[in-house]
């Protein structure tokens, strides 16, 4: 391919990047971010045992060589549970957000285009709005019993309304836009419109909120299983191998510090990522 | 102005009436029968059917519904599964203690997110504002519970200064979860404090007031704080609602009898009368705190009361106020 030519452009992603790139705290968080969606894709290769190999010989042991995060009370590997946890807070978090872009996109499409619906969806997106987050998702995932799934479907949904809202922002701005009037113009149909000159140009604002509300779905994931509407032991979730080890936390302290910390890096480094691209995305900021 | 609050109050009704719709809907789906959670797995049936009748549960979906909303209109939220007491009642005891400590909490949070937001606007780009961010992007990716447990960790087993649950009886019991609570609402209120500040102190009004010889102190506070505030009052209004649910999990890491504990048991023991009273109660004061905040607006900002004294008024200049 003629490379010296791509380069000279600067192709709207590599203008990204290399705006992206100048935040060097973003940066180190999306390696951080790699690191773990590699972690979480090679479990079994990296982790030193399974989430469940059970042993009461070596139950309870501190962080030492052999077992750098010690063991737990039925003295499974803390980590090679962790490991094998990034699965989970990964997967919630990316599949969470998918189902909320993909609802709260739908509604907030529809909203913005056409303006007879435009009352009826955002006055019940209001309605949901009023119920907090973290209690819209236990109703949801007690109304369908806590599993992985439910409890993804149930922190995706409890997101859509405000997807919906942003959603619809970005679109009512593009959809005034010259390039929308000339598609119109040339007698392209309305879900042409939407689908290659309106979803494209209002990309911007939801990739930035789909990557905070990820942090932010990992955290009420987490808090979920941690309250025991989650994922159920012995799957090794983060909030729920919390909970697990917040019995022994007089006796073994590291049981409750480590998984946190795992949350943390995870959550802040989304955050991080999202407050870069935001910064590099954002039209008002740039330089 | 007055008619306004009024408007506004009476719109929490129709918001009250669609939330209980759709938590209704939610838990109207929800598996089990509370009958046989209450009265054993080997109930009869005649039993059974007493039971629903006596708790309100008994016919069809619409009935059901409608038999919640007019109990709404008169402020009652139905019978307790677990205790057949009134909903209402232990709601009351229990939402003074929710309110104390999120009420605490939120001065912690605004304390502390207004005074580090300021610092590291005015300070931006020094080592000052590199940990101040720093610090409040750590504080809204810790979760909440974790940071409790760490608290009890440090306080109560290590240091043992602090009792590690309860509430009520020292005020030693409220502070391992008012932080807790009011630190990661701080984080996002000083977020948004710094980006609002460093937005105004741009602008040419600021530079004026500093080249007529006005202190710096009170650039900073009546030029600057004061036209920065509406993006801040509205996250704290916002970071209020995420304090009431946040007590969910506060609460029950510290074993404190508010609404949240109280959510999470009945939760747990199937008593969707008591969950659907709770998830109302929040989204109730969650509504009312909305309307504070759109009073206090006018307050912060009078622009804006000329805009809700026209609401009224047959061509509201929706234009540039709106937005």
């Amino acid at each position: 391919m003629k490379k010296s030519v791509t380069e000279k452009k600067h192709t709207m992603l590599g203008e990204i990047w290399r705006r992206f790139k100048k935040n060097r705290q973003a940066v180190i968080g999306l390696i951080v971010l790699i690191l773990f969606i590699l972690i979480a894709v090679f479990a079994p290769v990296v982790a030193p045992y399974g989430y469940d190999d059970q042993d009461a010989s070596r139950a309870m042991m501190r962080p030492c060589t052999d077992y750098p995060f010690g063991t737990d009370n039925l003295g499974r590997d803390v980590m090679s549970r962790l490991i094998y946890g990034s699965r989970y807070s990964l997967s919630i978090g990316f599949l969470a957000v998918g189902i909320s872009v993909i609802t709260g996109g739908f509604l907030g499409i529809i909203a913005a285009y056409y303006p007879k619906l435009d009352n009826i969806i955002m006055r019940t997106m209001d309605l949901f709005m009023a119920i907090p987050q973290m209690l819209l998702a236990m109703c949801i995932v007690s109304a369908l019993g806590p599993n992985l799934f439910n409890l993804m479907l149930a922190v995706g949904l409890s997101s859509t309304p405000k997807f919906a809202r942003v959603v619809r922002a970005s679109v009512l701005s593009t959809r005034e836009q010259e390039f929308v009037e000339a598609a119109r113009a040339i007698g392209a149909s309305n879900t042409r419109i939407i689908l290659r000159h309106i979803i494209p140009n209002s990309m911007a604002p939801l990739i930035v909120q789909a990557t905070l509300a990820m942090a932010g779905a990992v955290i009420s994931a987490s808090a979920l299983s941690f309250l025991g509407f989650g994922v159920a032991p012995p799957m090794p979730e983060w909030g729920a191998m919390l909970s697990a080890g917040r019995k022994y936390i007089r006796q073994a302290p590291y049981l409750t510090v480590i998984p946190g910390l795992a949350i943390m890096a995870i959550v802040y480094a989304l955050n991080v990522v999202g407050d870069g691209l935001r910064d590099c995305l954002d039209p008002r900021l740039k330089k | 102005m007055l008619k306004f609050i009024i408007k506004r109050l009476l719109w929490i009704i129709p918001v009250l009436i669609g939330v209980t719709v759709i938590v209704f809907t939610i838990l109207y789906f929800s598996p089990g029968d509370p009958a046989y959670l209450a009265l054993g797995d080997n109930a009869t049936p005649e039993a059974v059917e007493a039971y629903h009748i006596e708790m309100g549960i008994d016919g069809s979906y619409a009935t059901r519904l409608g038999r919640t909303l007019t109990g709404l209109l008169t402020g009652d939220l139905g019978l307790s599964y677990r205790s057949r007491t009134p909903v209402m009642d232990e709601l009351l005891v229990r939402f003074k203690v929710t309110l104390d400590i999120s009420a605490w909490s939120i001065v912690l949070g605004i304390i502390l997110g207004i005074l580090f937001g300021i610092v590291s606007a005015l300070k931006q780009n020094t080592i000052w504002d590199t940990l101040a961010t720093g610090c409040a992007l750590f504080g809204i990716s810790m979760p909440m519970f974790w940071q409790g447990l760490m608290l009890i960790l440090l306080c109560s087993v290590y240091l043992n200064i602090l009792p590690a649950s309860g509430y009520g009886s020292t005020w030693k019991q409220m502070v391992m979860p008012v932080i807790a609570l009011g630190v990661n609402s701080s984080a996002t209120i000083m977020r948004t404090t710094r980006s609002s500040m460093l937005e105004v102190l741009r602008q040419d009004y600021i530079r004026t007031a500093k080249a007529k010889g006005q202190s710096y102190y009170l650039v900073i506070m009546r030029h600057a704080l004061k036209n920065a505030m509406i993006p801040i009052v509205t996250v704290i209004g916002l970071q209020f609602g995420t304090l009431l649910a946040g007590s969910i999990v506060c609460e029950s890491i510290f074993s404190i009898g508010g609404v949240g504990k109280y959510l999470v048991d009945s939760m747990n023991s199937r008593d969707y009368a008591a969950v659907q009273g709770c998830v109302l109660m929040i989204a109730f004061v969650s509504a009312v705190l909305n309307l504070i905040v759109d009073i206090i607006y006018t307050y912060i900002d009078p622009r804006m009361k000329t805009m809700y004294n026209s609401v009224k008024s047959k061509k509201p200049k929706k234009g540039g106020a709106a937005a």
